[in-house]
């Protein structure tokens, strides 16, 4: 196990220099002259000139690439060309906002989907089953920030029961973000212990364990869920993908103060550090939990850890 | 004489299962409820959308101050918009720009995504190792955010986002490409020919890309479905079409800050983008039932 810790941890490497490289030409692909974008196009030559010099523009690309890697291996991405800050600390003020609005939505959606997946599979082709495939079908063509805006409309216009925007310690300012956040992560989450579940209801230990004549609930609950759940786990991962791009959308819907409105507002501006930094940060972030998934997994099932002993 | 009933024989034997096979698979097309509906509703839309002019009287563009957020009544069936344009209207032409950027970024994600794992699977070696991992790269980022990258750096517009969002499901095809290639190049019918002399090229035309083509169909439709979701959520963000475009993303984005008085716009703009996202995943879905090569395998 420890050796394939190592093993995974040192293939992120080459993914992240790949990034990395990505993300620095980001500001090159732009059209025009990046001290230009970052003065404005009424500067005067001169100021341009220093600022060119300031960048290191004047230098060849791949020295331009290396310094500014040499300083992003030190988390220092520059300073926000709006706020003067430094772009990491811009970043570290506001990903706990993200980070517990991404926590709560994967807490919600592990609760509800789960369960509904399970009874699905207990009884396929049922009532419920039916009903529920065809709202978990309808929710993943649901753009998010589309539905954050309809939860507005119905819970804060017509009904006014909760805030639309906004954030404040008070449990009521969560719940809607929370919601439009984790709508495709339930249904995503559904329709795979679905699926799970109903393979291993066909599996021979739980024939056998049928024909002991255990209780139904008992096969469904302890053989069967225990190991439906492991490829749950993994898709988990991958959910926190989209959990992170919808982060985004409705960070901006519900005027949250996280990173994803921060990329957003950093890309209208044209704030190029700001969103070299700040996808940097994702990817790093994506990376690490995909990495802590995929150990899950091997400590999860037993039949991966002799594998990699 | 001899030879010309030589011919014969071997077309029959060349054609008769292949067509059988065909006409099996179009029958569990047309019987799969999901892509039927989907496929029913598609046309709907596309129809729609093409023949644009015909289904709708107002014009989408031309503003009306006089007239803003009416509700929906005969004139307006689904009201007007905060500069009095007709809701509908704008829908449908809305629908032509979507469905544009549906099959224009499917089509830049299918031509080189699927270049790319056909090199990758056929040649394999370092071609195979510098091609997937550059893919393993566009894949450290979520799709979405790939887009908006790429998009903060090209700048705003309909062609820069449908490249983006092109871009960013590129790793998808490239990766099922390259294991529809690696599941066929071991056939003996891959084997026989490459004896027969076949050179690559007729090797990767005639016979590998023939064969892989039904998850490629599959795929490429859900992506369709995403894509259009991707690109409305970058328009949605002031990031694609740019006013007065009638985009849905964008309409929605437009009409956001008047929901207090009238929340037609953001409703019917987001249900036309869940039907036509719904409706590409039920052919999808129900394409990939019809075509799984799982239960192919079993006739």
């Amino acid at each position: 196990m420890g050796k394939y810790t190592v093993k995974r941890f040192l293939a992120l490497i080459p993914v992240l220099i790949g990034v990395s490289i990505f993300v620095f030409f980001l500001i090159h692909i732009t059209p025009g002259d990046p001290a230009m974008l970052m003065l404005g196009e009424q500067a005067p030559p001169e100021q341009l000139e220093t600022m060119r010099e300031q960048m290191g523009l004047n230098d060849p690309l791949p020295v331009q690439y290396i310094n500014w890697v040499s300083r992003a291996v030190r988390l220092d991405f520059g300073r926000s060309l709006r706020s003067r800050k430094p772009v990491i600390t811009e970043i570290v003020e506001r990903l706990p906002n993200s980070g517990v609005l991404a926590v709560s939505a994967i807490t919600l959606s592990v609760i509800i989907g789960i369960p509904i997946g399970v009874l699905s599979a207990a009884k396929p082709n049922s009532f419920f089953d039916n009903l529920f495939t065809i709202i978990t079908f309808t929710a993943v063509g649901m753009p998010v920030f589309w539905q954050g805006l309809m939860l507005i409309i119905i819970f804060s216009v017509m009904l006014g029961w909760l805030p639309s925007s906004g954030m404040m310690p008070d449990i009521r300012y969560f719940i809607l973000p929370t919601v439009a956040l984790s709508t495709v992560t339930i249904a995503n989450i559904t329709r795979i212990t679905r699926s799970t579940m109903l393979d291993v209801l066909k599996e021979d230990y739980v024939r056998t364990a049928r024909s002991k004549g255990v209780n139904e609930n008992r096969v469904i609950y302890q053989h069967a869920l225990r190991n439906a759940l492991i490829p749950v786990v993994t898709i988990i991962g991958l959910q926190f993908g989209a959990l992170m791009a919808g982060a985004v959308l409705t960070e901006t819907i519900f005027a949250w103060p996280g990173v994803g409105r921060m990329v957003v507002d950093a890309i209208r501006t044209k704030d190029f550090p700001l969103v070299q930094g700040t996808i940097m940060v994702f990817a790093i972030i994506y990376a690490l939990v995909n990495l802590i998934v995929d150990l899950l997994y091997g400590l999860l099932d037993p039949r991966l850890q002799t594998k990699y002993k | 004489m001899f030879t010309s009933k030589r011919k014969k024989v071997k077309k029959l034997a060349d054609s008769e299962p292949q067509k059988s096979k065909y006409k099996k698979t179009m029958k569990r097309i047309f019987f799969n409820k999901k892509a039927i509906l989907g496929a029913i509703l598609l046309i709907i839309i596309a129809l729609a959308a093409i023949f644009a002019p015909y289904v709708t009287v107002h014009d989408p563009i031309q503003q009306n101050v006089r007239n803003r957020l009416q509700p929906p009544s005969s004139e307006h069936w689904l009201g007007t918009d905060n500069f009095g344009r007709d809701i509908f209207s704008r829908i449908v032409y809305g629908g032509r720009i979507s469905l544009r950027i549906g099959f224009i970024s499917v089509g830049i994600a299918v031509l080189f995504g699927c270049s790319m794992g056909v090199l990758a699977g056929f040649y394999g070696g370092w071609v195979d190792n510098i091609i997937m991992r550059i893919v393993d790269i566009m894949l450290a980022l979520p799709g979405f955010l790939l887009a908006l990258a790429i998009i903060s750096a090209l700048g705003p517009g309909i062609n820069n986002l449908m490249i983006a969002v092109g871009i960013s499901y590129i790793p998808v095809f490239a990766r099922l490409m390259r294991s529809a290639v690696l599941a066929v190049i071991e056939k003996d019918y891959v084997t026989a020919a490459r004896a027969l002399g076949g050179d690559d090229r007729q090797l990767i035309f005639k016979h590998i890309i023939p064969n892989s083509l039904s998850p490629i169909i599959v795929q490429a439709t859900l992506a369709m479905a995403g894509s259009i979701l991707s690109a409305a959520g970058l328009s949605f963000l002031g990031l694609g079409a740019q006013p007065p475009t009638p985009e849905w993303g964008f309409m929605i984005a437009s009409a956001r800050q008047f929901i207090r008085l009238s929340h037609y716009a953001v409703t019917f703009s987001g249900l036309a983008i869940v039907i036509t996202v719904l409706s590409l995943n039920l052919v999808g879905d129900g394409l990939r039932d019809a075509l799984d090569p799982k239960t192919l395998e079993h006739q």
